[in-house]
């Protein structure tokens, strides 16, 4: 949908500010209380997504025209969603759907943020966003002797995606999935240097048609190995395969599962046992990913009408996407699982979590406020006396590992596969 | 005219380069806000020059000495969440003050809070339940208290027992139009901030009014608010899904929802809830401002809405919530409602746990407004009034509804059946506020024109039945844009709009403090009729 379309919700906006906020419902602390990272540093209006509303609204208009300024704007912001959860618990507007057209009519205007065009160059090189040479993309696997779904049928196939190919110091996620999944006796594969991206994180930075085409690479590669099932450990991944393939109409007759709702499986199934006992107390950081914005798609082609007068009904009923919907228990429920591990929760979780810094491509072109907005996140962790925050997403594990290292703390970052191992 | 290049660099000396911008780009959301479009003909006002955001008195202060030393017209906002906070007939410097948001005490013995402007009403909320305090509850748990206790409105849907606004500001910290600094109240005396009459000079009524400067006559930047007893618990606990969040009544609070025979019962059985101080929070809202408040959705409201179930039971219905501090006070005040139900021939209305919650979080937070106000059409238009005479305000109720009702059957405003809003004020003998909420589509011109032409009528009307004037005339910003209000009523009323212009022209000698939603500061030769 061009952003024009979306202007009877830019000139809705009555600029309550909720976007900036925590839902009030769910606030616990005032010094936890706002949701979006990008006002909290920026302060100017413009840098919420009211601001940005009002920026698209009056861009169609020719009011403004692009700047250096505007640019900023729009994508010093994370696109990770509270906002839209804030702003979609008390209304029936489209805030982030608003702010993807936006960027992505910046791109189709051919304004670009400099800072992407490393990774977006290659991602059309090499595959990647990772600027790294594809023919590297299995070497993360080395040694595993997991099998190659292009050359061997198998059940499971397991995507590493961008992050965790290429970021060797977080190898040893995707290498103890693979270890422990083989040992769970499920027939799996990888695609080795074949894999290739999602597409998902450039089409958040506005480059739709990226998307299109990995999407139809990836169901190609899919259909033609006869996996029955595929399984990443990155909630963008995911999030790409099974709600935006399917916002763009292609998605795949596969199933896709986080690795986080495969091992609950597992265990329920007593295929994985966790009996070793693992004494820590820990947090868990949802990722934006895997929880808001993994809530299914619902499709709607309807139009807006009118009864009793004015009040704005769609025609057919449409159903919101609120952020509800997304898989939050499945990772806590697995913590849980595991024999001595006390799990404390933070001010902000689930749909209204904090991110942690990373999306939206603020961690290629704005580094220093993927960091900021991590630290935050860390400082939340640290109050609840947690001796470790875990996430499920090679992304925030990143960029909270980077944080970390600017901290004076203790507190550790793992990713919920390697407490996983250590109970098994 | 934009800002000249010294001025700009004067400006940005105070504050930094981070802090001030006049980007159009970013300029652009300072021009775009709810009620705009009522006066300007398009949501956009006129664009401001720039946009500073000062950290401390000392910023706001040295910003507005540069205003009047350069001519630069310059007004403040907090949350900027109406047409007055940002929208002027020109553009002037706008000064946001989200960087000031500390609360910098709470009094627990004395029962105040010391806050900078940003400090939200959600925010004070939450730190004062902590000592078993609450903070009246603003229009929005985004909103501004120190906003609404001293420069705009005020109103609150617990008011009765938390005070509106006005009534609300003890100690305060006030950047005169001319840069000066005073400090009213106790603080003026340096005997601190509980009082905000003497010792120390008692200007409440120049600061604020009935309703507030709307941004017109300075800036201020502390305020010590009163604090009442807060008998929950120090932190709610909240249920469920967006946007059907539900939260358990505490059990020293009762909600409900009370239907009458008639209207008349129904102000009547309001009038002795009042006088008997049973309230934490009562108000007439309506049949569909209380759908809307209990759905996730347009589309769910309008289910429940042609079932026709609700306009049917609730036309005649008013929310009350009431607390106790005892067991015993409970027993208490549930006896006194139920013989009020008795004279009145009124019954309690059986509403499930998420209507339930739906009216407390409103009347604690004032969350449920956007979903009440906004979400229905897009806007709404509302002309308010507030009056200690309970009787001009039901007459007020009756002739809103009347006019409302008109231009809702004709499909150009929403057709929703609402009677005038009313809320119960702190002067519990008789007092009352009362509101007509127009929902209109700020995207369809008729159905602008439509809430334009009501608020016009009713302001006509009040006037001529000589209904409720003092408080009618600076009750709603909305209404006093370019103080045309003023101009109408004062005649009518001690001529109080000559006073309210040499207080503008006294203290604000350079005209910079921008008030197209105060008073002009020259005089109307053909005031508007």
């Amino acid at each position: 949908m061009p952003l024009q379309d979306f202007k009877i919700y830019m000139e809705r906006c009555s600029r309550c500010s909720y976007c900036k906020w925590v839902p009030h419902m769910k606030m616990t602390e005032r010094k936890f209380a706002t949701i979006c990272p990008s006002i909290a540093q920026y302060e100017f209006h413009g840098w919420s997504a009211g601001g940005r509303m009002v920026a698209g609204l009056s861009l169609l208009r020719g009011r403004i025209d692009y700047s250096d300024t505007l640019l900023d704007m729009i994508y010093q912001c994370q696109m990770d969603g509270g906002c839209d959860v804030s702003c979609k618990n008390q209304t029936d507007l489209e805030p982030l759907e608003t702010m993807l057209e936006l960027r992505a009519k910046c791109v189709r205007d051919g304004h670009v943020i400099r800072g992407h065009m490393p990774a977006i160059q290659s991602l059309r090189r090499e595959d990647n966003m990772m600027q790294s040479p594809k023919a590297e993309r299995g070497k993360w696997a080395e040694g595993l002797d997991v099998k190659d779904i292009t050359k061997d049928r198998v059940q499971v196939l397991y995507h590493a995606g961008c992050r965790l190919s290429f970021d060797k110091e977080l190898w040893n996620i995707a290498r103890g999935t693979v270890s422990l999944l083989r040992d769970a006796g499920v027939d799996i594969g990888i695609m080795g240097k074949e894999e290739v991206c999602c597409g998902g994180r450039a089409y958040e930075w506005g480059y739709q048609e990226e998307l299109a085409r990995y999407a139809g690479r990836n169901a190609k590669a899919w259909e033609a190995s006869g996996v029955k099932m595929v399984v990443t450990s990155c909630p963008h991944c995911y999030q790409t395969f099974n709600v935006l393939y399917d916002k763009i109409g292609m998605r795949v007759n596969v199933q896709v599962l986080h690795i986080t709702q495969f091992l609950d499986f597992l265990i329920k199934e007593n295929k994985l046992q966790l009996i070793k006992e693992v004494p820590m107390e820990v947090t868990y950081h949802d990722p934006c990913h895997l929880g808001r914005l993994a809530e299914p798609w619902i499709r709607w082609n309807g139009v807006e009408k009118k009864v009793m007068g004015q009040l704005i009904v769609q025609d057919p009923p449409k159903e919101f996407r609120r952020g509800a919907n997304g898989v939050y228990d499945l990772p806590r429920d697995l913590l849980k699982s595991i024999p001595g591990l006390k799990l404390v929760e933070m001010p902000r979780i689930r749909e209204y979590a904090w991110c942690c810094g990373a999306g939206g491509g603020v961690k290629e072109a704005y580094p220093e406020f993927a960091l900021r907005t991590g630290l935050e996140r860390m400082k939340e962790a640290e109050t609840t006396g947690a001796e470790a925050t875990v996430s499920a997403c090679p992304w925030c594990q990143r960029n909270l590992l980077d944080v970390v290292k600017t901290m004076d703390t203790r507190m550790k970052v793992y990713d919920i596969v390697e407490l996983v191992q250590q109970a098994l | 005219m934009a800002l000249t290049k010294e001025a700009y660099r004067a400006l940005e000396d105070i504050v930094g380069a981070r802090y001030l911008t006049e980007e159009a780009a970013v300029l652009e959301g300072y021009c775009f806000v709810w009620g705009n479009e009522m006066f300007f003909g398009d949501r956009f006002s006129p664009r401001p020059h720039a946009v500073i955001l000062p950290g401390s008195t000392e910023e706001v202060q040295a910003i507005v000495k540069l205003c009047n030393r350069y001519a630069i017209e310059y007004k403040a906002h907090a949350s900027g969440f109406c047409s007055a906070a940002l929208a002027g007939p020109k553009g002037f410097l706008s000064i946001e003050l989200r960087r000031m948001n500390r609360i910098l005490e709470i009094d627990e013995k004395n029962m105040f809070a010391v806050i900078e402007p940003c400090v939200t009403a959600g925010e004070l909320l939450l730190e004062a339940m902590k000592k078993g305090l609450r903070s009246y509850s603003g229009s929005s748990p985004t909103s501004s208290i120190v906003a609404s206790a001293t420069s705009y409105i005020g109103l609150s849907s617990s008011q009765i027992s938390a005070g509106y606004g006005g009534r609300n500001p003890l100690g305060v910290e006030w950047v005169l139009p001319d840069g000066e600094i005073l400090r009213l109240g106790s603080l003026g005396t340096g005997a601190g901030w509980f009082t905000g009459d003497g010792p120390g000079p008692s200007l409440r009524g120049i600061m604020r009014g009935h309703t507030g400067p709307s941004g017109g006559l300075g800036v201020i930047t502390k305020a010590a608010v009163k604090l009442v007893p807060w008998y929950g618990p120090a932190k709610m606990e909240t249920k469920g899904k967006p946007p059907s969040y539900t939260v358990d009544v505490p059990e020293n609070f009762r909600v409900f929802t009370l239907i009458f025979p008639s209207r008349e019962k129904l102000y009547e059985a309001f009038g002795l809830i009042n006088e008997e101080a049973i309230a934490f929070a009562c108000s007439r809202r309506g049949p569909f401002t209380m759908v809307a408040g209990m759905t996730g959705s347009n589309k769910e409201a309008w289910e429940i809405w042609k079932e026709g179930y609700f306009q049917k039971k609730c036309a005649n219905s008013l929310a009350l919530i009431m607390d106790a501090s005892s067991r015993r006070e409970m027993d208490y005040k549930e006896k006194v409602l139920e013989k009020i139900l008795e004279r009145t021939e009124g019954e309690m209305f059986p509403e499930n746990a998420h209507g339930q919650s739906a009216r407390f979080v409103h009347a604690l937070t004032g969350q449920g407004g956007v979903k009440g106000v906004f979400r229905a059409t897009g806007s709404f238009s509302t002309g308010a009034n507030a009056d200690e005479a309970l009787v001009a305000m039901l007459k007020a109720n009756e002739m809103g509804y009347e006019v409302k009702q008109t231009f809702g059957k004709r499909g150009v405003v929403l057709d929703d059946d609402d009677p005038t809003w009313l809320t119960a004020t702190e002067e519990n003998t008789s007092g009352a506020h009362q509101e007509f909420a127009v929902r209109y589509d700020p995207l369809d011109p008729q159905s602008i024109k439509g809430a334009a032409e009501i608020e016009a009528i009713l302001g006509k009307l009040w006037l001529e039945k000589n209904i409720d004037i003092a408080s009618f005339a600076g009750a709603f910003g909305l209404l006093a844009y370019g103080g045309k209000i003023h101009e109408m009523a004062g005649p009518k009323c001690l001529d109080y709009h000559i006073w309210m212009r040499k207080i503008k022209n006294a203290f604000d000698p350079n005209c910079v403090s921008e008030s197209s939603y105060y008073i002009k500061p020259e005089e109307e030769t053909s005031p508007q009729k």
